[in-house]
């Protein structure tokens, strides 16, 4: 893809890996996208780079970046843990969305990323509007669709079809070796209360829910409902599928943020 | 762990240094595993890096075009790429030797390059080209008759309708494919394969190796092995960590020292 910038921003003894896709001008806005975890990340990797790069075309400066411990990051999957993901946003928000040009900026959460982003901005991150992208709105309950996911690939003939596969033990998560700890951590992280215009992408069945307005919600194509429920690659999600999406967000940054939306960036986990 | 564009600007990858003071024994360059990006699967491509800096060997990482970052596309055919990402490797580190590995169709492309560029001293194969033969034949009947009597109609429409060649796969003829790798062992290429349970299709008996890899069973260098335990992309981690311990130990049993 034409237009990235790939960077390694200092984090510690290691790095964070990053990628700038450069806005065209005039320039709309800037995004920090937080991208989800463990296999939805490398699942949507190139969705989300050439959404990036779509989101560029239209004059929003799109950085993409990998958590402490996944993807080019440094670390280990077992040193990923929350309090460090979140800190690892603020560090990039701190790293790359600095500028005094008046130009607004917004953070995007993807599934998890969502509510690890909702978390930073809890924690005193600056963002002027955020989106989020099929947020998770409880860790326990992600914990719960990726330990069932797991115990389905296991269980999967197609998979395993000669020998059964060994039973999950502590420490194994959607085919990643993580942080025992992990589960606990996920168990105790809920949807923070929040004050910042937001809009939702949502997939069809969450796009549903009577809370949801319509002003401050957009229903995503029915081939976002289940990439997060995938493991293998049939097909890449293709990006096209975003192109209404990707509109609507555009019109939303020219209007002012309905007060609705802030209500339910409050209430989202409610 | 350096970040290396590629001198066109279409795209860049991640050169994991053993000891960056000096060149490797190696550079082990991990291609992409079908649509997954040049992390691999379950981020497997970072892990080998780390077990393989522990030998002395570097290890390379990018995306090939249409994949993660990389450009559709560009002109070049992946045999073309892949020689370019040798090419930037080697003046960034000074590596001389490479091994080329991948998973699926990226053991396909692998299994090309040695006869195209003589850098390229080892293979890497995970999932690669197989010969069926009569072993694979028993043991498909085998596999048949071992499933539920209500699956069999549908077992058998897939077989009708299956090619030679898996989908998405570049093989050669099953001749070609063993005379290449004696040709190859022969001329000091190593040779690192493992089947898995996830090539039930063209790979279910041990006995396929040696009509695979014929005459190379005693070669140290030649390592192939079936793991009916084990599934495609690895998705168990201590499986994979077994693996990849496994790869770590026959590359520096396989590379010159030092």
């Amino acid at each position: 893809m034409q237009g990235i910038e790939p960077m390694l921003l200092p984090r510690g003894d290691g790095h964070l890996f990053a990628a700038r896709h450069r806005g065209a001008a005039p320039l709309r806005a800037r995004v920090l996208l937080c991208p989800p975890l463990l296999q939805e990340q490398i699942r949507s990797y190139r969705f989300f780079a050439q959404l990036a790069g779509q989101w560029a075309r239209h004059g929003i400066e799109a950085v993409r970046f990998d958590y402490s411990g996944s993807g080019d990051s440094s670390g280990t999957s077992a040193d990923f843990g929350i309090a460090g993901a979140i800190a690892d946003i603020r560090h990039a928000w701190e790293a790359t969305m600095r500028h005094d040009d008046g130009v607004p900026r917004l953070v995007c959460g993807v599934r998890m990323g969502g509510l690890l982003a909702a978390h930073a901005i809890r924690d005193g991150l600056d963002a002027d509007m955020a989106w989020w992208w099929q947020p998770v709105s409880s860790g326990a309950q992600w914990l719960d669709e990726m330990t069932a996911i797991d115990a389905r690939e296991r269980r999967s003939r197609s998979r395993f079809p000669l020998r059964p596969a060994p039973e999950a033990v502590a420490g194994e998560l959607m085919g990643h070796a993580v942080d025992p700890r992990l589960p606990a951590e996920l168990r105790a992280l809920h949807w923070p209360e929040l004050r910042i215009p937001s809009t939702w992408l949502l997939d069809s069945q969450h796009a549903l829910e009577p809370h949801m307005a319509a002003d401050d919600v957009v229903r995503l194509p029915l081939a976002f409902d289940t990439w997060p429920d995938q493991v293998d690659f049939e097909a890449i999600i293709p990006v096209r599928q975003a192109d209404t999406a990707t509109a609507r967000l555009l019109a939303r940054l020219m209007e002012p943020a309905p007060e609705a939306s802030v209500r339910h960036a409050r209430e989202f986990a409610t | 762990m350096q970040l290396l564009p590629f001198a066109d600007g279409a795209g860049y990858g991640f050169l994991h240094r053993a000891d960056p003071r000096r060149p490797p024994r190696a550079t082990l360059v991990m291609l992409n595993a079908g649509l997954i990006h040049r992390v691999g699967p379950f981020r497997m491509n970072v892990e080998l890096a780390e077990r393989a800096a522990r030998h002395g060997i570097d290890l390379f990482r990018f995306d090939l075009p249409a994949v993660g970052d990389a450009p559709a596309g560009g002109g070049h055919r992946p045999e073309d790429r892949v020689r370019m990402a040798m090419d930037a490797v080697a003046a960034a580190s000074g590596s001389e030797r490479f091994v080329i590995g991948g998973v699926c169709s990226a053991a396909d492309l692998a299994w090309k390059m040695p006869a195209l560029d003589a850098r390229v001293r080892g293979l890497l194969l995970l999932d690669p080209c197989a010969v069926r033969g009569p072993w694979f034949r028993l043991a498909q009947l085998r596999h048949f008759l071992s499933r539920p009597v209500a699956e069999w109609g549908a077992v058998l429409r897939r077989h009708l309708q299956r090619e030679a060649t898996p989908a998405g796969r570049d093989w050669p003829s099953p001749r070609e494919f063993a005379a290449g790798n004696r040709r190859m062992a022969r001329n000091g290429v190593g040779i690192y394969a493992l089947y898995t349970a996830g090539v039930t299709d063209y790979f279910l008996h041990p006995r396929q190796i040696a009509s695979g890899f014929p005459g190379l069973a005693d070669r140290t260098d030649v390592r192939v092995q079936f793991r009916p335990d084990i599934d495609h992309v690895l998705f168990v981690p201590r499986q994979r960590a077994e693996v990849l311990d496994d790869i770590a130990g026959w590359l520096d049993a396989t590379l010159p020292a030092e």
